[in-house]
């Protein structure tokens, strides 16, 4: 009898450890989010960048790739944000599944005249500029890729997953909609974003602004004279109404432009949406539509 | 030793449920972690995945879209309806044809179509049309970087 029973709870113990939900592993906060609410509570979801980290330069520890070893799926940001992504897949096992959200979303090319302006030495040689999530039609495409290929991997909750994709896709259709009635009384002539990181194409593109990134954290080269001489002249020229510093980042140098030229501070943008406390994508975007609302809306 | 049997009758029950409940785990269908799929969106062969939205101004009995003698997708019934479908966006792609039904009722209505298909930019179209008419959308394609 007691044999039987041991045999039992060991069987039980073995099973209660196959009963551990599958681990899906990210490459950024929100898609950490994203994962969780297209999945709700039927997976395990390891964000392996802390928001403490710089997205741009970020490598994956022994420790992770180790974590690694056990998922089913690894979710990248993609168009080359992960410099080490091909290394990643090189050094994990074949089964898992390596989702890149971005690749379905249309890239914009990055201007090889402001290269000096992105946000790290990998970006500024890749033609491509990889932060897609500023637009949330273009993280709507992300999610419905992402919502795709979680149904492919977990088939048992298809409907599921596409029910919440759905209402997921909705969500940021209406977010867009929200953004451009906040914008809309902003005169076209205004619709100048300043920045210090070359990443806010998508957001300039879906929204009608043109994008002037001032200095980038291009470690490896900073902006010579000329080219801040330059930057001073288009600033001026282009009549900008506002400069807009990011979290996250020294605003020392927007500081010394500020008072070079006059031209007021604006409130932080969030460039690579690492999310504070409990804020989601929805809330950082939010907050970044009305930092630029509040700047260039004469009229409220 | 009155109680005796009544725990050999305990240990025999508790014994049946820790070997019932295991033998349910194991019938069941595997779970997502073995499953092993590989992921594969995108062009293949000539065709792209693509992901269609249709919003119209009245229900339609029905709505076709063919490529060539292909026929893509057919759908009706709602206002607004979505489907993923492949379409050839090969150099030698041929337009997309879309028939209407429209009920009795409806003389004339409007339909618009956003297509995004791969990761290339949205195309958006809308047509005018009567019960049983088609229409020819002739759809782009970019060089992407």
């Amino acid at each position: 009898m007691k044999r039987l029973l041991f045999l039992c709870s060991f069987l039980c113990l073995g099973l209660l450890r196959a009963e551990e939900k599958p681990l899906v592993v990210t490459l950024h906060p929100i898609l950490a989010q994203w994962v969780q609410e297209l999945t709700g509570d039927s997976v395990e979801v390891v964000n392996l960048v802390p928001t403490t980290a710089n997205i741009h330069t970020f490598e994956p520890s022994p420790r992770d790739l180790t974590q690694l070893q056990g998922a089913v799926m690894l979710v990248a940001m993609g168009k080359h944000l992960e410099p080490y992504l091909d290394r990643l897949k090189e050094n994990i096992p074949e089964t898992v599944v390596v989702v890149e959200a971005g690749r379905m979303v249309p890239s914009i090319k990055t201007d090889p005249e402001l290269a000096v302006f992105a946000c790290c030495p990998q970006h500024a040689l890749s033609d491509i500029d990889p932060h897609w999530w500023q637009d949330p039609m273009s993280a709507r495409r992300a999610v419905r890729q992402l919502g795709r290929e979680l149904e492919k991997v977990f088939p048992e909750q298809k409907s599921e997953i596409r029910r919440r994709t759905s209402a997921k896709m909705k969500e940021l259709k209406e977010l867009d909609r929200w953004a451009k009635e906040q914008l809309a009384d902003i005169p076209s002539s205004d619709r100048k974003l300043v920045t210090t990181h070359n990443a806010f194409a998508y957001f300039c593109s879906q929204y009608d602004f043109q994008t002037i990134p001032v200095r980038g954290t291009n470690n490896d080269r900073d902006p010579s004279p000329e080219e801040l001489a330059d930057t001073m002249e288009i600033i001026k020229r282009e009549k900008v109404k506002a400069l807009f510093p990011e979290s996250h980042t020294s605003e020392d140098f927007l500081r010394a432009v500020n008072e070079a030229s006059g031209i007021p501070l604006a409130g932080a943008l969030s460039a690579d949406f690492f999310p504070d406390n409990d804020e989601s994508y929805e809330s950082i975007f939010r907050g970044n539509v009305q930092v630029i609302r509040r700047a260039l809306d004469t009229s409220q | 030793m009155r109680g005796a049997p009544f725990a050999e009758v305990g240990f025999v029950l508790l014994a049946a449920l820790l070997l019932i409940w295991p033998l349910q785990r194991l019938t069941r269908a595997p779970s997502a972690a073995r499953v092993d799929l590989v992921s594969s969106p995108g062009d293949t062969q000539g065709l792209t995945d693509a992901w269609l939205e249709i919003t119209s101004t009245a229900v339609p009995d029905s709505i076709q879209i063919f490529q060539g003698d292909q026929r893509l997708w057919e759908g009706g019934g709602a206002l607004y309806m979505d489907a993923d479908l492949r379409v050839d966006l090969s150099e030698t792609r041929k337009p997309l044809r879309i028939e209407f039904r429209w009920p009795e009722d409806v003389e004339q209505a409007y339909t618009e179509f956003i297509l995004e298909p791969g990761a290339q930019p949205a195309q958006r179209q809308g047509f005018w049309s009567h019960e049983g008419e088609s229409r020819i959308w002739v759809v782009d394609a970019e060089d992407l970087p």
